[in-house]
């Protein structure tokens, strides 16, 4: 009887400490990059494993690939980054927290449809949550946090629950001292080839309605009642074919 | 010969790893300490201009010296206080920006600011007069490598 109880103990005991600890590894490492032991800094080695809530600090043109639990969830520490990394992992979930301190990581999150999985990273200003994506997230006292999506869609909200969900070619930034984030089209407006004013106004056809007084295009050759006609008096889709000469 | 392997050779490796350790960490320690000052200086982008590149010196005229072969160093003293201007002024030199006009034709702080500000390096609402604090200096030199990476 007592050897039964011993068993059942030890198996509550293995089952409980397999659902606390992930095993947090350094995958690879790339120039100067090192991981503080109690007061100190150690330079971390390939195959190293990393305590719960270890800091991981990254030089200049260096880098590390840490692999956060049994899932291949992993981050890449890019150069002069500081993160901090908590990883708890059960049969059922994982739970991973990043604190991004400044610099930025890459992180890749596989989805894995029987196991809850959340994975955060946090910096001073905003945290994202991720399921079954890639992100590159970045931190700096200029810039705030900016979260850019490779793959999947995040979550990006500030510290006062402000938030924003993104995916494809939108961004998430949160400046420091601002309330809200910043638009998440905002990047790919300033990237644009060509800038649209209110009403869907080109700067030249902006410009002819200042010079003219008139809004040119709402003519009858203009650009609205070609749509209007395509979509026929009742409403309703319509196709156009655009042709873009380039100057 | 193996009194000889145990008492020079084995000394030799561990004198060269720690040496080589030390070198790694002390540059963490100073990325470190500059990540708490509130001025950088003309020296600490030197020196992580220097790094950036490849440079192994480990003092202000030697990385000067190296950063001015690569065309980046500029004619201040290694203590001068870091303004926007000239760290800008090293950013385009290094990753021959060319997104302001004005700057392709005078080089200088000012326009070259403007060439960072056009490629999201520094911020549109600032001076090129603007010092820099440590945290800022390496979240610039972030970006340069986020940029130098695309």
């Amino acid at each position: 009887m007592k050897t039964i109880k011993i068993a059942i103990s030890l198996s509550f005991l293995l089952l409980f400490s397999t659902s606390l600890f992930a095993e947090i590894k350094a995958v690879s490492v790339k120039g100067t990059v090192a991981y503080r032991d109690g007061r100190n800094w150690v330079p971390l080695k390939v195959n190293q494993v990393l305590k719960e809530g270890s800091r991981i600090s990254t030089g200049a043109n260096s880098s590390a690939e840490i692999r956060l639990n049994r899932l291949n969830h992993t981050v890449t520490v890019k150069p002069l980054s500081m993160i901090q990394v908590f990883s708890k992992e059960s049969a059922t979930s994982t739970d991973t927290h990043i604190g991004l301190k400044r610099g930025g990581v890459n992180a890749r999150v596989p989805r894995d449809s029987n196991v809850k999985t959340v994975f955060k990273v946090s910096t001073p200003v905003a945290t994202s949550s991720v399921r079954g994506t890639e992100e590159n997230i970045g931190y700096g006292p200029g810039t705030g946090m900016t979260v850019e999506v490779v793959s999947g869609e995040i979550e990006g909200k500030n510290r006062l629950g402000k938030s924003n969900n993104i995916s494809g070619r939108q961004k998430f930034t949160q400046e420091k001292g601002k309330g809200k984030p910043g638009h998440i089209l905002g990047d790919v407006k300033d990237k644009s080839f060509a800038s649209v004013y209110g009403q869907g106004l080109t700067p030249d056809e902006l410009e002819t309605a200042l010079f003219t007084g008139t809004d040119q295009t709402g003519s009858p050759d203009g650009d609205t009642s070609v749509i209007d006609n395509l979509a026929g008096s009742g409403g309703g889709d319509a196709t156009t074919i655009i042709e873009i000469t380039w100057p | 010969m193996r009194n000889y392997f145990k008492k020079i050779i084995i000394p030799l490796f561990i004198l060269i790893f720690s040496a080589a350790s030390a070198q790694n960490i002390s540059q963490l320690d100073f990325i470190h300490s500059l990540d708490s000052k509130t001025a950088a200086t003309y020296g600490d982008a030197v020196k992580l201009f220097a790094a950036e590149t490849g440079g192994k010196p480990d003092n202000f005229t030697a990385e000067s010296a190296f950063l001015n072969e690569k065309g980046i160093a500029l004619n201040y003293t290694e203590d001068a206080p870091l303004t926007r201007g000239m760290a800008a002024l090293m950013t385009s030199k290094y990753l021959n920006l060319k997104g302001s006009f004005m700057y392709r034709i005078f080089k200088s702080e000012r326009y070259a600011y403007r060439a960072c500000a056009a490629d999201s390096l520094m911020p549109g609402d600032a001076s090129e007069l603007d010092r820099l604090s440590g945290p800022e200096l390496l979240e610039l030199m972030s970006l340069i490598s986020d940029k130098k990476g695309e």
